[in-house]
Formats: structure tokens, C-alpha cells, sequence
């Protein structure tokens, strides 16, 4: 994808969080993180893809290039990768709090998005 | 209270040993089967000796130095490691796995720990690494990690 797409897909989430999602926060704050991190992720693709010619397939991959491309952001991305892959991946118990959603839509993916958007 | 200090485990460098011995075993071997161990596992061996020896040994230096780091972080409970295969990923062709417990949801001392992964990314390229913080919510470390995954050591706030 160029890096238009990334921004367009970017935006579509982040409005189905805004608008959906964020409503029902408190049912679903496992979602709410997946989502938010599915939106930092095309922000950073697009960031790679307009300044640097990159793409990745693999997170871990992405996770090194960021860590000396855009370290400024890169606790804020990680925390969203960190709680989407337990949202995915783990049980009940490790599931986000309502806190922790919350937050991950105030804070780490407006910075992720802010850090992106001067940029490009 | 009697307070035991558990003996640190140091599997990625008993893994570079038993490579190590591996090849002894190889050499061993050869003296009675010289031409079928030399043909067809020597240069295996060499290759991985050769190649893959360096990328271990790298990667314990950097853990070890990353571990460091983490032990100046207070809050943290537990470090855990795991290794699985990457071909062609990473000149290692492995990633390691990192799992850091803390006892629950904290974004200061989260931002500490990813920071700290972060700049242990940025030192340590080519290699790869995966991290994940899991929060324990009263429950111990071996509840919640797999049984792949062994303790790296000894951390600050808490004694075997």
C-alpha cells in the first residue's frame, strides 16, 4: 500500500473507535485497544512508507526500525501493540481495563498520530 | 525466613556449550566413521559453529546488558525469555521472546520498560527481539507464562 492508503485506513478505524467503539467502552475495552492499535499501526506504515520507502510484515521488524526511526513514539506504539496482543491473545484475566482503553485512545494514539501527521 | 538464592540460569550460554560438545561428539564419531561424519554433518556443524556461534553470543551480551537495565526499574517482578526460530529474518535466524511481569497496570513504569526495550532495539540491530509485558493481577509467574519460557535470573524485588 502507498502511503495514502495507510493514512485513508488509519482514519477509518479511528473513526469507528471514536464514533462505535469508545460508546461502548466499557463493554468492550479489549476491543477498543485492538482497534486503536490497528490504527497506530497504518500511521507508522505510512509514516515508513512516505519518508523511507519502507514496509514491514512482521512486527518485530517494524519494532526495530522504530526504535531508531521514531523512538520519540515508540513507548506510546508499544504500549498499544502490547495491550492489543493481549486482547487478542490472552485470557479474560489479562484483558485491557477500562483505564487502560481509555487511555490508549487519549494518549498513546494521539501521540502516535501527531508525531506521524507532522511529519508527512 | 530463610531466603534461597536460586542458581541463575544461563540457557543461552549452555546452549553455545552444548554446541560446543556436539561437535566434540562429531569429532569423536569420526574416528570410526570418518568419511560419513565429515561428509554429512561436519560441514553442518562448521557452518553453524561458524555462523550462528558469533549471533548467540551477541545476543547473551545484549541480554545481559538489557537485564541490567530492567533490574534498575523498580516494580519489576520477573524476566522470562524464550527463543524460536526466524529463517531468514534476522542473520541469528532466531527471535527471542521477552516477557516482563509486573504486579499490575502501571503506564509510568510500562513507558519505563518499553523505553528501555526500545533503546536495547536500537543497540542491539541486526537482531530481533519480541517483548510483552504481563501483568500478574495476584497470580504468580508460572501461572501465566508458558512453560517454554525459562527466568532469566534474579530481579531486583524478589529473592528464591
Amino acid at each position: 500500500m502507498d502511503f495514502k492508503s495507510h493514512l485513508l485506513k488509519a482514519q477509518r478505524n479511528k473513526e469507528i473507535l471514536l464514533k462505535h467503539l469508545v460508546k461502548i467502552l466499557g463493554k468492550c475495552p479489549d476491543w477498543v485497544t485492538i482497534v486503536a492499535f490497528y490504527t497506530a499501526l497504518h500511521f507508522v506504515e505510512a509514516f515508513f512508507k512516505k519518508n523511507h520507502g519502507l514496509n514491514f510484515d512482521h512486527h518485530e521488524e517494524r519494532h526495530s526500525a522504530m526504535s531508531y526511526l521514531m523512538p520519540e513514539i515508540f513507548p506510546a506504539y508499544y504500549r498499544l501493540y502490547d495491550l492489543g496482543f493481549n486482547s487478542r491473545y490472552k485470557s479474560i484475566k489479562d484483558m485491557p481495563t477500562c483505564d487502560e482503553a481509555e487511555s490508549a485512545v487519549r494518549h498513546e494514539l494521539s501521540q502516535v498520530e501527531e508525531f506521524v501527521r507532522s511529519r508527512i | 525466613m530463610t531466603l534461597q538464592i536460586k542458581e541463575i540460569e544461563k540457557p543461552l550460554r549452555a546452549w553455545s556449550y552444548s554446541i560446543a560438545a556436539y561437535n566434540l561428539t562429531l569429532l569423536k564419531a569420526s574416528l570410526s566413521h570418518p568419511f560419513e561424519v565429515f561428509n554429512e554433518k561436519a560441514t553442518l556443524w562448521s557452518k553453524i559453529i561458524s555462523e550462528k556461534l558469533p549471533w548467540l553470543v551477541k545476543t547473551e551480551k545484549a541480554l545481559r546488558v538489557f537485564k541490567e537495565r530492567i533490574d534498575r526499574i523498580e516494580g519489576i517482578q520477573a524476566l522470562y525469555l524464550n527463543m524460536r526460530e526466524a529463517h531468514g529474518r534476522t542473520p541469528s535466524d532466531f527471535i527471542i521472546d521477552i516477557r516482563v511481569m509486573i504486579s499490575d497496570s502501571n503506564r509510568n513504569l510500562e513507558y519505563r520498560v518499553y523505553a528501555a526495550f526500545g533503546e536495547f532495539l536500537r543497540t542491539s540491530r541486526p537482531l530481533l527481539f519480541d517483548l510483552h509485558i504481563i501483568k500478574l493481577r495476584g497470580r504468580e509467574p508460572e501461572e501465566v507464562v508458558s512453560k517454554e519460557f525459562w527466568r532469566y535470573g534474579w530481579t531486583s524485588n524478589r529473592i528464591f
